[in-house]
């Protein structure tokens, strides 16, 4: 599939304020992924992880820079190709009704249906299908207001999953998930980027950036302090630097112990 | 329990005939109770009070069921709060005074297009100051600040009603004009359905088709547009329609509580709380409560005189909304 497309992910000199006249959040942000790639972005709460995944996703509109998918630019996607090219599963959502788990799932497909129309049985198969593939069938029988935070992780992933888009943008998957949830979040994530899918999530847990991706982003106060593989990545220098602390990082084998002293 | 089929939804539309037909049939004059059939195609007398007083009534008493728990269905997917009811959210009342307004220093005799105009534009007005209210509060959670506001704003637009009452009672040349704050539908005639019709027909459709989207907007904002939908947009479109739908019969026959509120989750519970089919269900259960509510005021309370229909939705409402909610808390206790 697209697993070698080059450059499926652009993003160049990138400048990002909620407010003019206030520091900037993000600034002179650049990446180049490509396709299937895992990218995990790392950072203090409040260093513009959330704030990188919404301008991916074309909700917010960068001051400075640009950002292209595929070749396209995004805030020049029409609203229903945006839905098809990236999908994004937040880092919470409360659905104030008790909807049905396969009802939930399916408004995944909305960017392929017609305006005025309802999906098809098809695109109801599709749905339990992917329950089925995520190792969750039996959810097709619950209602939202059942399940679990670990359960509606799953499910939401299942309605950005079926929307079948290239680039997928992951809030937080593993926050307040417990231990064998998370690595099965991690396994989940490694398996989309196998499929050719291009993968950004953002993490507080450095365990699942080195376990789940191919590339780690370090931002920090405002920029950018690394790209690249984890190991290269994920040392005490970057993460310092993010922090603004003193950050000590020990790899054992794959895995990185990471504490801060004093 | 849940009734998705379309099969309940055919017998729910079925029963709707059933009542208005046999509403056609009921009422106190002459004599209480059943008039006979055969007047409907005899020199009957009573032939014009089924075709004048009674067919326009019923109609407009469909009419408001369905604006009222259509409309309120919207609202509270668009606003995202299970729990909002056009009537506190400042859209009733706003619609009512707007209409209130007009009847009070218009010169015309009954300028009806005029005041569903001024409804519809007051009613968007009191939704829209409910909205940026809310946001604006720093207590609570979002549905608990969208009702205080709500609230509030209600009451100023009640307030204001009762003060254009007031001032148009000092005037000897003004007729003494419905309660605005007790909604009836005792003065209908074709006339009122006539100019009603369309502006509540035609927005209730374009919801019905639109109502796929409805789920959409359900989500948070940042859900829906990744799923390719510009969510501020559509919810001001759709809220429009729905507020111009309710402000319509609202400026025919005055305020109802509750309605809007306990019909859609009634709808819910029964049909799912997917739009689907549930939407169709609020519309329908919305028409058959007014229509029963209507022929109990008019035929039901051996009273002297007709009582407002607004006192039994208000009075059914509130005991139903209760219900709802204990209910409620017993499920999600279990």
């Amino acid at each position: 599939m697209s697993t070698n497309y080059p450059n499926a992910l652009v993003v160049k000199d990138l400048d990002f304020g909620y407010q003019r006249g206030e520091t900037l959040v993000l600034s002179g942000l650049s990446l180049n992924l490509s396709g299937g790639t895992v990218l995990a972005v790392v950072g203090p709460n409040g260093s513009g992880k959330s704030t990188l995944l919404h301008l991916l996703s074309g909700r917010l509109i960068p001051w400075k820079g640009k950002i292209s998918m595929y070749g396209r630019i995004v805030s020049d996607l029409e609203s229903k190709d945006r839905g098809k090219v990236v999908g994004l599963v937040p880092q919470s959502e409360s659905i104030p009704l008790p909807y049905s788990v396969p009802d939930y799932v399916l408004l995944g497909r909305v960017p392929y249906l017609d305006y005025l129309s309802a999906p098809l049985e098809e695109d109801r198969q599709l749905a339990l299908q992917c329950l089925e593939d995520l190792g969750v069938p039996l959810l097709r029988n619950r209602k939202l207001d059942e399940l679990s935070a670990g359960e509606l992780r799953m499910v939401q992933l299942a309605r950005t999953m079926i929307q079948q888009c290239r680039i997928l943008l992951l809030d937080e998957p593993v926050a307040h998930l417990d231990l064998s949830l998370r690595t099965r979040m991690q396994e989940i994530i490694r398996l989309l980027g196998q499929a050719g899918k291009t993968v950004v999530f953002t993490t507080q847990d450095f365990e699942t950036a080195a376990a789940a991706a191919d590339r780690v982003l370090v931002l920090g106060r405002g920029r950018a302090w690394a790209e690249g593989a984890p190991r290269e990545a994920l040392t005490g220098e970057n993460l310092s630097d993010a922090y603004g602390k003193e950050v000590e990082v020990r790899w054992v084998e794959d895995h990185p112990l990471v504490s801060m002293p004093g | 329990m849940e009734l998705r089929q379309p099969p309940w939804l055919a017998l729910l539309g079925g029963s709707l005939l059933l009542v208005f037909l046999a509403s056609l049939f009921l009422g106190r004059s002459p004599e209480p109770l059943w008039t006979h059939f055969s007047t409907l195609w005899t020199e009957d007398p009573l032939h014009a009070t089924v075709t004048e007083v009674r067919l326009p009534r019923l109609i407009m008493a469909l009419l408001l069921g369905a604006a009222l728990s259509g409309g309120g269905y919207v609202l509270q997917m668009l606003l995202r709060n299970p729990l909002a009811d056009p009537g506190f959210l400042g859209v009733l009342p706003g619609a009512a005074f707007g209409a209130s307004l007009v009847l009070a220093f218009s010169k015309a005799e009954r300028p009806l297009l005029l005041m569903e105009l001024s409804a519809a534009l007051f009613g968007i007005l009191g939704l829209t100051l409910s909205y940026r209210m809310a946001q604006r509060l720093r207590i609570g959670e979002w549905s608990l600040r969208l009702l205080l506001s709500g609230i509030a704003v209600s009451s100023l637009f009640l307030g204001g009603i009762s003060l254009v009452n007031f001032i148009t009672a000092l005037r000897p040349e003004r007729p003494v004009f419905p309660s605005w704050l007790l909604g009836g539908l005792g003065a209908v005639g074709w006339q009122n359905v006539y100019h009603a019709g369309p502006w509540v027909l035609i927005p209730l459709l374009a919801l019905y088709c639109l109502r796929h989207r409805l789920n959409l907007l359900l989500l948070e904002e940042e859900s829906a547009f990744s799923l390719g939908s510009s969510p501020e947009y559509e919810r001001f479109w759709m809220a429009a329609l729905a507020v111009i739908a309710i402000a319509t019969v609202t400026a025919e026959a005055g305020i109802f509580f509750w309605v809007g509120l306990v019909i859609p989750l009634l709808a819910r519970r029964l049909f799912g709380a997917e739009a689907h089919h549930s939407f169709l269900g609020s519309l329908l259960a919305g028409a058959l409560c007014i229509l029963v509510c209507d022929d109990l005021v008019r035929v039901a309370l051996p009273l002297a005189e007709e009582i407002p229909l607004g006192m039994i939705t208000t009075i059914l409402g509130a005991i139903a909304f209760w219900a709802c909610l204990t209910n409620w808390k017993r499920r999600s206790r279990s």
